[in-house]
């Protein structure tokens, strides 16, 4: 894999369970050595250069690992100390994430939500030039996932670095200015996110009429490729093409009730590069 | 590295089961003198007779060679130093008083549990983290695990020999409370409370040495219950084992060591086995102890950390 994230921004990392999000993630937060190749974050070889960098690294890896038996306020205040980060920093941090009045409760006694705001908490404290958030939004409720958004972006504008892998793809649509695929622990893809849905092959037009079968027979006839989906057809054509479809079917008393470019979203951009990823690994 | 060390003590000040082993064993040490005060109470004249009479007999005996002394057994000193030392008036004292010159005999049989606690915190100041998997928090704050490993030691076995100093000083006091008012006093001159003092410091020392084999064991198995199974199934089988069918080993084994360092006494008895020194059961401790670190610090600086 060979990828490179540009500072500041929202950078999405996707793929599909067991494709290597996570082990990439412990690579560069010194977790786990890589077999063969090179990390390097913020300037800094990692994981020899770790330390030197490490305080402008917040990080989630998974389910935020705390101390369960541990108030949530506890369980930071150990954090803030080898940073010498001050009580109020932690207060604030616990207010920032909406767990000021649970502060003093056991994690044990937490949501999956809430575990996953103190995570956050626990990487915002250090005021980091570079988050590393793997899978933010677990957990969490609807009003929750759109406070991560929002605060993701917010993050990123700020300038910082905010790496996050995810399986939400929706949200990651709406937040990453850029994104990189993996697949079976290969990056499938990468750049900024309008290039990456670019380069779907599902570029092209939905057109609908009542006659499906018939519209697919008259295009078919005047060579233009057509896919008769459930309730449209698929035209692979540009939008220019447009004109030419819609004589081409009103010639045969065929009329257009719908006609629109394909939009690619980046789950079905996602969906096909690692299908095609998928299908080109070896048995 | 302070404010790691700084973090370490608000962890290890912030878990449950310091002080949990801490109010149990403060209530042991309450219970344990409010039975000897029940028990103690001052002897009758008949008493005191009685015991003098049966010390002055034990201690002519010994003189005499009736005991049949092996010269090994003697350490060196001559017969009468060794009946001056082990045939001691206190031992004849009448049962039901509680005599204070017998505390650091009493301390070096509750010195048992001291050890096992020191083996549990140690065990589970590091299987806790590998449990939790704050063990990957942390590290993604501190990188530098060496030191981690370090620190959590040093940490960890400042919390446990003060712990273990501070429960005998109060066990000291509250036995002393009972001998003052219901017990024997006398006896404790010369070098008695310089003698007690080392017994205390080395019970001390040897719930610290409990707790970095139990941290070393915890930090190669990542758990604490397989860490304590390990340690004590060693302790009870495997060394009793090897003790019974090769009794040369003896000097080579932790539980004797152990026993002769608490004792501060070369004895361990035991048929073919050789006296041994106290200066080799802490040479032979300390090589177990820095092996087990060594081979803790390898494996978590090299392991991947799920």
């Amino acid at each position: 894999m060979d990828l490179e994230v540009p500072e500041g921004g929202v950078f999405g990392f996707l793929g599909p369970n067991g494709a290597g999000k996570t082990t990439t993630i412990r690579c560069l937060l010194g977790l786990v050595a890589p077999t063969e190749g090179r990390v390097r974050m913020l300037g800094a070889e990692i994981p020899r250069g770790l330390p030197e960098v490490v305080r402008q690294v917040g990080s989630i890896v998974e389910a935020p690992a705390l101390f369960p038996s541990f108030s949530g306020r506890r369980n930071l205040q150990i954090l803030a100390r080898l940073d010498g980060i001050g009580r109020n920093t932690v207060e604030d941090a616990l207010e920032k994430v909406g767990l000021a009045e649970r502060a003093g409760d056991r994690v044990r006694t937490y949501s999956l939500g809430m575990r996953q705001r103190l995570g956050i908490a626990t990487a915002l404290i250090k005021d980091p030039a570079v988050l590393i958030l793997d899978e933010p939004a677990n957990g969490l409720d609807p009003a929750g996932i759109v406070e991560v958004r929002e605060l993701l972006r917010r993050l990123g504008a700020e300038g910082r670095t905010v790496f996050v892998s995810s399986h939400i793809l929706s949200e990651v649509h709406q937040t990453a200015d850029r994104v990189a695929i993996l697949a079976n622990g290969r990056c499938v893809a990468a750049g900024p996110v309008s290039e990456v849905l670019a380069s779907s092959k599902g570029e092209g037009l939905i057109v609908k009429l009542r006659d499906l079968e018939a519209g697919h027979a008259a295009l078919t006839a005047a060579g233009i490729e057509a896919v008769l989906e459930e309730e449209a057809l698929r035209v692979t054509a540009s939008a220019s093409d447009a004109e030419r479809i819609s004589r081409t079917l009103a010639e045969r008393g065929l009329y257009v009730t719908e006609l629109r470019p394909d939009e690619v979203d980046l789950e079905t951009v996602f969906l096909e590069l690692t299908h095609d990823a998928d299908e080109e690994a070896p048995a | 590295m302070i404010r790691l060390v700084l973090s370490e003590f608000l962890r290890i000040r912030s878990r449950r089961l310091i002080w949990v082993l801490a109010i149990l064993m403060v209530l042991g040490v309450v219970v344990g003198s409010a039975i000897a005060a029940a028990n103690s109470h001052p002897p009758t004249s008949a008493d005191v007779e009685r015991a003098h009479a049966s010390y002055l007999s034990e201690h002519a005996s010994c003189v005499a060679g009736d005991f049949h002394m092996p010269s090994a057994m003697l350490g060196g000193k001559t017969l009468r130093q060794w009946c001056d030392e082990n045939i001691r008036e206190a031992d004849f004292a009448p049962t039901h008083e509680f005599v204070l010159s017998t505390l650091s005999d009493i301390l070096k049989g509750t010195s048992f549990l001291l050890i096992v606690m020191g083996l549990v915190i140690g065990s589970s100041s590091v299987g806790a983290d590998w449990h939790s998997g704050s063990m990957s928090t942390l590290l993604t704050w501190e990188p530098r695990r060496l030191r981690v490993l370090a620190v959590r030691i040093v940490v960890v076995a400042a919390t446990v020999f003060f712990l273990a100093i501070a429960l005998q000083a109060l066990l000291s006091l509250a036995l002393a409370a009972v001998a003052a008012t219901r017990g024997d006093t006398t006896g404790l001159g010369g070098t008695w409370l310089q003698d007690l003092t080392l017994v205390i410091a080395r019970i001390g020392a040897m719930a610290v040495f409990g707790a970095v084999v139990g941290l070393s064991v915890s930090m190669i198995g990542r758990a604490t219950a397989a860490s304590l199974g390990v340690v004590f199934v060693y302790l009870a089988v495997v060394e009793s084992l090897l003790w019974g069918l090769k009794p040369g080993i003896a000097p080579w084994l932790l539980s004797t060591n152990s026993v002769v360092f608490v004792s501060d006494d070369p004895l361990i008895g035991g048929p073919g086995t050789d006296p041994f020194s106290v200066t080799h059961a802490v040479v032979v401790m300390t090589i177990y102890a820095v092996a087990l670190v060594v081979v803790a610090a390898a494996l978590f600086r090299s392991r991947d950390v799920d």
